[in-house]
């Protein structure tokens, strides 16, 4: 008899991989400059691609999806709390729909472990971005491959979080139970690392 | 982790010492003759949550430093000679701290025992195991997880199965006895000494499956082999294990197969694996700081699916079953084209998980929806013919056992726990009598009144292949009197009562599967 594919099996095979192409981003916060292995292009085209200047303070926008909702952007500030070495990188991924979540990061941002403070967490900001939906989600990088490491399975082996703290077993969370509504305020978020 | 070896579990004030002195002098005076005669129903004097709180009590207290030792057992009756080796048992023991509880049977961290048996001469050692669910529960002064079926105040979110692992199922001796692994199964084994029962750590198989599921039923081909199996809840697959004697990994492979969301148990034959799968379904957006359970439903409308597996390509044949749900599967093997096997089949597997509370230690239903089903299966064709299903009685029944020297090939006895008619109007959760399959014949054996009877296995007769020159060994607790018992019957003449039995002057946490390691 024909095998009917569990749907599921393909939310086991979630990478957090970075879907934008190398473009050497700054470290958010103190740090040296990380330079990356080029990554494979296939990212989502964005409508527009602005290049922004570098400020004092670190921005990693990669790509920027520009609406009739420029005048409310806002910034969504993440802590990624619980980064407990510092060997490798702690990736971040931000997602604005559920047909990306996981697959193809809307934005993403990179730092190095060591510039984490002392209780373990590292300060991300995702700056101007139109009011909507957004799941963020974040690992840190322990052996510095770029890439979520997990067994045969799916289950990660390195720590990663989600927004909302979002949770399901065994696996990731759907976008639904991790999305966070940005408006036209600045907004701060956690992500607990697991 | 204290680990010196201690005879007392705690003070002696603190449990009825009295009471047990009295139970156990009761005990040695009646003989076996009268235990056989036993057919009093479970005191409606006790509650009957004391039958299974008083089991768990001991590991959860402060005076116990993890591992306790009786060097030699009082035994009443013959002991057969022949019979030498170590019984290794499995189970969940530790449901308290810090105040709070874990109520489901599946929950409690592991503890295991080995009964060494020297022909007459018994000696017990019991030990928790190590793990890293254990080290970090102990070290935060709380439980971290809600597991299968408990609820956890906090709880983390159960993302990486080996963090919330007690490896509380069963044991896989490999080696002759050499190396021993204790058995979960949503995650890795957990290698242990099989002599100390100290705990070595999570077993890597091969790097590829470090970490995966692997099951608590692995299943030794007549090459020494072993097959097995994982499984992760809404994953939509299976990862099967070729593993040599030397434990070395030969083949693994990922098969994306359908309602595969708890899959305890398989079987083997010789060219083939069979899975039975039930349409018990998680929920993958289940919220995972939640328990396991809360994220299962079941679909009445769906069949049990019977996947053989090829062990030559890993290729998948299906044949359709009627709705049905399982734990066990006993035996299996080829009759030309057809796979005959038997299991025992539940008909409300999830109300039954449900039930496993051992806070309440009691029963919401009066009878056990199991019966014993065997099943003539035809790959090729997709047919399949029930063969008997609940015959001459066979119902009540879990936990069945046959002759692993037999496994993958037609083999004759059958053990099986069962809940007997008498105990049917108890509300006291557990079985009362040790039951043998032989072909259209059956024996069995009633503890009687204050017995909750765990897992019984069959021992072969070390120079004889016949199955019924062995014996079926196995323990019971004996609630009244927090103590238990190891009984060893002839494998043919079960309905004979023990040969021999072994008293602990404690009791042990009532607990799952077990292996006769010969000597």
């Amino acid at each position: 008899m024909p095998v009917t594919q569990s749907s599921r099996a393909a939310a086991f095979d979630f990478r957090h991989r970075e879907r934008t192409p190398a473009a050497h981003p700054q470290p958010c916060g103190a740090g040296k400059p990380h330079s990356t292995a080029p990554r494979p292009s296939g990212h989502k085209p964005p409508a527009l691609r602005l290049r922004r200047p570098v400020f004092g303070r670190a921005a990693c926008v990669l790509a920027l999806c520009l609406g009739g909702g420029l005048l409310q952007a806002a910034d969504l500030s993440v802590s990624v709390k619980g980064v407990a070495s510092d060997s490798g990188q702690v990736m971040l991924a931000l997602y604005a729909d559920e047909a990306e979540f996981l697959k193809s990061a809307h934005q993403s941002q990179r730092t190095v472990a060591s510039a984490r403070d002392a209780q373990g967490s590292l300060r991300f900001v995702f700056k101007d971005l139109p009011p909507g939906r957004y799941a963020v989600s974040g690992f840190h990088d322990r052996n510095g491959n770029g890439e979520l490491d997990s067994n045969l399975f799916g289950v990660p082996s390195e720590p990663l979080g989600f927004s909302n703290g979002a949770t399901s077993f065994f696996g990731p969370p759907g976008f639904a139970k991790a999305a966070i509504t940005v408006g036209s305020v600045d907004q701060h978020i956690d992500i607990p690392l697991q | 982790m204290q680990t010196q070896p201690s005879h007392a579990l705690s003070d002696p004030n603190t449990v009825p010492g009295c009471a047990r002195r009295r139970f156990l002098q009761a005990f040695a005076g009646l003989g076996l003759g009268a235990i056989a005669g036993l057919h009093v129903q479970p005191s409606t004097a006790a509650p009957s949550s004391h039958a299974w709180h008083s089991s768990y009590a001991p590991w959860d207290a402060p005076g116990f430093a993890g591992a306790i030792e009786t060097p030699a057992l009082a035994m009443t009756g013959k002991a057969p000679e022949a019979l030498r080796g170590s019984f290794y048992r499995n189970g969940p023991a530790r449901f308290g701290r810090s105040g709070q509880r874990l109520s489901h049977w599946f929950d409690g961290d592991g503890m295991v025992q080995r009964f060494r048996i020297d022909g007459a001469q018994v000696a017990h050692q019991g030990r928790m195991l190590d793990t890293a669910k254990s080290r970090a529960e102990a070290q935060q002064g709380r439980f971290l997880y809600s597991g299968f079926g408990s609820q956890v105040a906090n709880a983390r979110p159960m993302l990486r199965p080996d963090d919330a692992n007690p490896a509380n199922i069963n044991l896989l001796s490999m080696d002759g006895g050499r190396r021993l692994y204790a058995l979960w199964e949503a995650g890795s084994a957990l290698q242990i000494d099989p002599d100390s029962l100290q705990t070595l750590g999570p077993k890597a198989w091969s790097s590829e499956t470090a970490g995966a599921p692997f099951s608590a039923h692995p299943r030794e081909a007549r090459d020494g082999s072993i097959w097995n199996f994982g499984y992760l809840p809404a994953s939509g697959r299976l990862l099967i294990y070729h593993i040599g004697a030397d434990g070395r990994v030969l083949r693994h492979r990922m098969i994306q197969v359908p309602q595969a969301d708890m899959v305890h148990d398989f079987a083997i034959t010789e060219r083939h694996l069979v899975f039975l799968l039930q349409p018990l379904l998680a929920d993958p957006q289940a919220d995972g700081q939640a328990n396991l359970l809360a994220a299962f439903s079941w679909d009445s409308g769906a069949p049990l699916l019977a996947c053989v597996v090829s062990k030559a390509d890993f290729s998948q044949r299906w044949v359709e079953l009627p709705n049905a749900g399982l734990f066990h599967i006993g035996n299996a093997w080829e009759e030309g084209n057809t796979l005959r096997l038997g299991f025992v089949q539940h008909d409300n597997l999830l109300g039954a998980l449900r039930d496993f509370d051992v806070s309440a230690g009691h029963t919401q239903r009066e009878t056990l929806g199991t019966r014993w089903t065997e099943l003539a299966l035809q790959p090729s064709t997709g047919r399949h013919q029930v063969l008997s299903s609940g015959r001459s009685g066979l119902r009540g029944v879990e936990f069945p056992r046959h002759d692993q020297r037999r496994t993958g090939q037609a083999s004759e006895l059958t053990v099986l726990l069962q809940r007997s008619a008498a105990w049917q109007a108890a509300t006291v959760l557990g079985f009362d009598r040790v039951l043998v399959l032989d072909g259209e014949r059956q024996q069995h054996f009633d503890y009687g009144g204050g017995f909750l009877v765990e897992e019984h296995v069959l021992v072969p007769h070390p120079q004889h292949s016949d199955e019924r020159a062995g014996w079926v060994l196995g323990t019971a607790y004996h609630w009244p009197s927090e103590t238990t018992v190891l009984s060893v019957f002839a494998a043919g003449h079960v309905g004979d009562g023990p040969l021999a039995q072994w008293r602990l002057p404690y009791g042990l946490p009532l607990g799952l599967h077990g292996q006769f390691v010969a000597a």
